[in-house]
């Protein structure tokens, strides 16, 4: 398990591992629906991201199919990536809930202060 | 295989070989899935995407290669054995100081810096093959400033390419030091019989200097610094060299392949640095008997530097590359004729 921060498209990758294994294109397809947009991997960035997921042991594969004489390999979480997610789920959740509190009274001050 | 998966598999070309073996299939397979009906070429998001990636591949395959600990091995080695040299080159001074000093006093400053950079030496030495490796590292990095301070000193134009090597090698010997490695393994890898050769060749190398100055002297050949060109060099100091560069050779021919390889890449500028010396030392300071190594010059020492210590380490890896794809060739041919068998 890694205690570093992960980036997002491999926060992203992990995400989609999490429910299904998942081959290349389907992962590519399903960053951009994760995402809403915001994330669409080449087929470079993504390979990137997921020889340095498997290498730190986060991603494993689970089994290979050949579609029209092409190799298709489909990814699954591994526990350490299971357990990576749930930790970097919550810090995000911790950091997004401090993030709102900061609003809400930053808010509520410039509010007495304009009534002020 | 239609044209547009033929060029994508052109382009995976970039990546290095271990990326393409685990992925390249299943990267092929995801491009092609990306692309459009009609689609003929990559596009050029793909092309310039694949290019980065591909680069930052080999940029990391290079970073995991030092973590082999076989380099760790070849720096601990590389870092002794360029102490000894350098002690060794020290002594040898001190030597030709000596000799010059029976017919003149003009070397009193000279000689005085001499004994300091031999001093910080023998205790680099010492301290290398004590154990206490980061002291060593800290005493070879201060003997480099020493080094350079010393040789800035001394004026000298001409003396700047025949002792830049001497930097360099100093410099290699301080990084290589500075690498972490387990205790006293370039000891224990070079093992008694290797560091005696070693130390006998710089014995033989010291020797033959000195002779070689006294012999100058005593036949009138020599009226001082004359006698440090390398074209004057007696017959004696070229033997003395030839005996301490065989000894030292074969020191590190006979390590272990894959430290050994990696040794001779570390060493690699050095004896780069050293051939473009000895060549402007002969064939560009008699013209001139003034080399002035000014900032192009600087620059071209400085690629010259870096150019070869990455070919060198392209190199060790192609060659076991080549060894490993071998190993795996005669693997599967063991398992054929044993399936012949049955």
């Amino acid at each position: 398990m890694t205690s570093a921060p992960i980036k997002e498209p491999a926060f992203l990758i992990l995400s989609a591992l999490a429910e299904r294994p998942q081959h290349g294109y389907g992962l590519i397809e399903d960053l951009d629906r994760l995402s809403d947009g915001r994330y669409r991997l080449r087929a470079g960035s993504l390979y990137a991201a997921l020889d340095r997921l498997r290498r730190s042991g986060l991603i494993e594969i689970d089994h290979e199919e050949v579609v029209a004489s092409r190799l298709r390999r489909y990814y699954r979480l591994t526990g350490d990536g299971e357990t990576t997610l749930a930790a970097e789920a919550q810090h995000r959740r911790e950091q997004a809930e401090a993030a709102e509190a900061r609003l809400r009274r930053g808010r509520a001050a410039s509010t007495e202060t304009r009534l002020a | 295989m239609n044209e547009l998966e033929r060029r994508y598999r052109r382009m995976l070309a970039w990546y290095p070989w271990e990326h393409r073996r685990r992925y390249e299939d299943e990267m092929v397979e995801t491009l092609v899935a990306g692309a459009r009906p009609d689609q003929r070429r990559p596009s050029l998001g793909d092309t310039a995407n694949l290019a980065r990636n591909a680069l930052a591949s080999h940029v990391a395959t290079a970073v995991r290669g030092f973590s082999d600990p076989r380099w760790a091995n070849a720096f601990a080695v590389t870092g002794l054995i360029a102490a000894i040299v350098m002690l060794g080159t020290r002594v040898r001074s001190i030597a030709q100081y000596v000799a010059l000093d029976q017919i003149t006093s003009n070397y009193d400053s000279l000689g005085r810096a001499a004994i300091v950079r031999l001093a910080i030496w023998l205790a680099v030495v010492a301290l290398a093959l004590a154990g206490p490796r980061v002291l060593a590292a800290i005493a070879a990095w201060f003997a480099v400033m020493a080094e350079i301070a010393l040789s800035v000193y001394m004026v000298m134009p001409l003396s700047a390419l025949n002792w830049l090597w001497t930097v360099l090698l100093g410099t290699t010997c301080a990084t290589a030091l500075t690498v972490p490695a387990a205790h006293r393994a370039g000891v224990r890898l070079l093992g008694r019989h290797r560091l005696i050769l070693i130390g006998l060749g710089c014995a033989a190398g010291i020797l033959g200097s000195a002779a070689g100055a006294i012999l100058d002297i005593q036949n009138g050949r020599s009226s001082g610094m004359v006698a440090f060109l390398p074209v004057r060099l007696h017959a004696a100091s070229l033997l003395g060299a030839a005996v301490a560069v065989a000894f030292v050779v074969t020191a590190v021919v006979t390590l272990d392949g894959g430290v050994r390889r990696r040794v001779v890449a570390l060493f690699a500028p050095l004896l780069a640095v050293f051939g473009l010396g000895q060549f402007a030392s002969r064939y560009i300071a008699y013209a001139s008997f003034d080399i002035r190594i000014d900032v192009v010059r600087w620059i071209g020492l400085g690629l010259t530097v870096a150019v070869t210590f990455v070919g060198a380490v392209l190199l060790v890896q192609r060659r076991e590359q080549r060894l490993h794809l071998l190993e795996l060739g005669r693997a599967a041919d063991r398992s054929t004729v044993s399936t012949d068998a049955l």
